[in-house]
């Protein structure tokens, strides 16, 4: 494992209590926490949206809702030495191009996400991203 | 910068080449001409016409000019004729579809629960004699049945009127304090006050419901079918007060701050709390409820808006010089205007100019307000007739009248018109109001109590008492909206162009919210068999059918509409209150432990500890 440690490590989270583990996980792997990236995608917004309607919400909006949502689940210390991305699409690709944007070495993710148990034997995301990844990519299991 | 901006997303129209493709294949030839039962055929036959003057016409043209005039109306014969006749063909195939789908979806959800006891005869509105058929030489029977969607919607709003007793008449001060914004805090989860999620549900809700569909109800069932849509707007009240509560009981919060609610999510996560049993049949509900209300926006959020709107159109157009120009009543008419229907919810929905839904949802507020004030110019200017209107209405309710189907056959016809305008029970409501900064779920429920107060009993009436007032109802010929605008004709001659200008606001915003109510059945339902993500990521497919139904409820008839569109949207009502029958007692808890809170004064207390409240 010593090649990990100097890498960096995409950790998506999504808001699962899955995807904190994976984060522990990363954690315990790297050296410096400043090697963690982590990454939550979001997906577009509809124009009908009673917040986008009334211009109350909109995406920059949404970005800071969930940067301000991170810094409580993941506690101020720990938010501030890692790198958070908040990006808008489609989560597999977006997480695999991101990796590859500050080329990291290995993508960590658990078998399980935020759609909870449905598929037999990885989420979908996690099941994607694998396929896609250009570095290694990290599956944990419970 | 704006300009630049505008431009980037018009570059996303790239999406209507589809339903451009899917226009045009259902341009090209049908199998076989049958005959057509629309107005096209006369109007193709009058354009025939002209189209062979081999003698020139004598007057003032010298003869070389009208044979080069006569060449040059053949060839524009030529190059409009194939569409002509593919706008009569595409009409025809839409009325058969439409009449077909409304039979089959009847079989089940208008299922009769009298077995066909309720039978009489028919009698003529004029004569007041039994109508005898001229081929049987048997009296006509008309059939009042008591279809199962109906009563099922009529027992939920009696049954939680009592339930919550009387909440409808006892939170009614509160809820307006709830609205003006006297308990909203800064602090509290939501996307938008409580008074916005007000005004979002109402643009879906004040619609054609209102206008045309009392109309509809006066010519179907007579002037007492008004009082009954006023009780069940009355009843009704109790009814959403339930789904906007249960709705922000049982939302989900995004950590992005969006919020996803509705039917789908309290059926699903209210009953899991009943226990495992209940958990599964949640999920059918909630499984169906988006199912339903995926279709049901096709209907009455959508055909039904598009079709009065060409029919006030056509109608006012038809005094103007347009309709010296052209055949109003010829299909290729309808045509265009689907076409331009669709492009203009398309361009919003597709095109996500999100600008024209903000600029719609926001004049909402005021065209009500235009509308009930030229309403009450209306009843000013009769103002003699005013109390004898209100006691035509209510002695017709509860006069046995035989010609429009006896006290029960009124009333069904007034439970399906009431639920279509304001949608107490449908579910549909909650989705909007589920996204309001609120927290405590009960106060939502007030908020959205108000919306068939305003919709039903103020609107609804003031409608039907113009129709009434002016005796317009009594004319044969005419039908929904038509109806309301001749009745407005009566008093000003420009009155109408109000009222067409209220009614294509009404419909455009209805068929943009309708639309996002649409759109969360079908992110709910493919996010629950696919994965999550799937549901937003193909919604493109949804928003194209959305756009081509546009289309197509320009086309049809308004029979065969009326009862394909009440299909759609009842079908709704039915999971969602099945559901709420049955999280009834777990609401009890939570209305009377606000209620004690209430009244006890706590919230005022509340105010006054943490000083101003800022106002949201």
């Amino acid at each position: 494992m010593s090649w990990i440690v100097k890498t960096k490590v995409v950790v998506p989270l999504d808001f699962s209590e899955y995807s904190f583990r994976a984060m522990e996980t990363a954690k315990e792997l790297v050296e410096d926490p400043g090697q963690l990236h982590v990454i939550h995608v979001l997906l577009p917004m509809s124009v009908m949206e009673p917040g986008a309607v009334w211009s109350e919400l909109d995406d920059n909006k949404r970005i800071e809702n969930v940067k301000k949502h991170l810094r409580k689940e993941l506690g101020e210390e720990t938010f501030n030495a890692v790198n958070v991305e908040v990006l808008i699409g489609y989560a597999p690709k977006d997480i695999v191009r991101y990796a590859k944007k500050v080329s990291a070495g290995l993508i960590a993710m658990h078998t399980r996400g935020s759609d909870g148990g449905h598929h037999f034997l990885m989420g979908s995301t996690t099941e994607r991203v694998v396929r896609h990844a250009e570095c290694s990519v990290l599956v944990l299991r419970d | 910068m704006t300009h630049l901006s505008l431009f980037t997303r018009a570059s996303r129209l790239w999406v209507f080449l589809p339903a451009a493709a899917l226009i045009l294949w259902s341009l090209g030839p049908l199998h076989a001409q049958e005959p057509d039962l629309d107005p096209a055929p006369p109007a193709a036959e009058e354009v025939d016409a002209p189209a062979p003057p081999t003698e020139p016409v004598p007057g003032e043209a010298p003869p070389d000019e009208a044979e080069q005039e006569a060449a040059a109306a053949e060839e524009e014969e030529e190059d409009l004729g194939w569409f002509r006749e593919s706008s009569a063909r595409i009409v025809e195939t839409a009325e058969k579809g439409a009449t077909w789908t409304a039979g089959q979806m009847a079989r089940v959800l208008f299922f009769d629960l009298a077995f066909g006891t309720l039978h009489r005869e028919k009698l003529d509105p004029q004569t007041g004699e039994v109508v005898i058929d001229p081929e049987t030489g048997e009296p006509v029977m008309l059939e009042t049945e008591l279809p199962l969607v109906v009563m099922t919607l009529m027992f939920g709003a009696v049954f939680f009127t009592f339930w919550f007793w009387f909440i409808n008449l006892r939170g009614f001060r509160h809820g307006w304090q709830i609205i003006r914004g006297k308990f909203t805090k800064k602090t509290d989860v939501g996307e938008i006050s409580p008074f916005r999620a007000l005004t979002s549900a109402l643009s879906a809700t004040v619609g054609l419901g209102n206008i045309a569909g009392v109309a509809i109800a006066i010519t179907m069932g007579g002037p007492g079918a008004m009082f009954w849509m006023v009780i069940i707007g009355f009843f009704g009240m109790s009814l959403k007060f339930t789904e906007c509560t249960l709705g922000q009981m049982f939302r989900r919060t995004n950590p992005d701050g969006t919020i996803a609610g509705g039917p789908m999510f309290y059926l699903d996560a209210g009953m899991r709390e009943l226990g495992p049993g209940f958990a599964r049949l949640g999920k059918v509900l909630a499984v169906a409820f988006a199912f339903m209300v995926m279709i049901g926006s096709f209907g009455g959020g959508n055909m039904f808006q598009a079709n009065q709107s060409f029919a006030i159109l056509q109608d006012t157009l038809s005094d103007t010089r347009v309709a010296g120009m052209m055949d109003l009543e010829a299909a290729w008419v309808r045509v265009v205007f689907g076409l331009i229907a669709a492009f203009c919810v398309g361009i919003v929905v597709i095109g996500g100019i999100r600008r024209i839904g903000a600029v719609t949802a926001r004049l909402i507020p005021f065209m009500a307000a235009i509308y009930v004030l030229a309403c009450l110019t209306v009843l000013v200017w009769h103002y003699e007739k005013v109390p004898s209107a209100f006691a035509t209405i209510i002695s017709m309710a509860f006069t046995d009248n035989a010609v429009y189907g006896g006290i029960i056959g009124v009333f069904i016809i007034a439970v399906r018109r009431a639920a279509f305008s304001n949608e107490a029970g449908l579910g549909s409501s909650p989705i909007a109001h589920s996204a309001a900064r609120n927290r405590e779920p009960v106060r939502e429920g007030l908020v959205g109590m108000m919306e068939p107060f305003i919709d039903t009993i103020i609107i609804c009436t003031l409608t039907a008492l113009v129709v009434v007032i002016t005796d317009v109802y009594l004319q044969p010929d005419l039908d929904g909206i038509q109806l309301t605008r001749a009745a407005f004709l009566q008093v000003l001659p420009w009155f109408p162009y109000v009222l067409l200008v209220c009614v294509i606001l009404f419909a455009y915003s209805t068929m943009i919210a309708w639309c996002y109510y649409g759109e969360r059945g079908w992110i709910y339902l493919l996010d629950n068999f696919g994965t999550v993500g799937l549901g937003v990521r193909t919604l493109i497919i949804f928003r194209l059918a959305f756009v081509f139904f546009a289309f197509v409820g320009a086309l049809v008839q308004l029979e065969t509409l009326i009862d394909l569109m009440d299909l759609l949207i009842l079908g709704m009502s039915f999971p969602n209150i099945i559901g709420c029958l049955i999280l009834a007692p777990l609401l009890w808890k939570a209305v009377n432990s606000y209620w004690r809170r209430y009244e006890a004064g706590e919230f005022d207390r509340e105010e006054e500890e943490d000083g101003e409240y800022p106002r949201a």
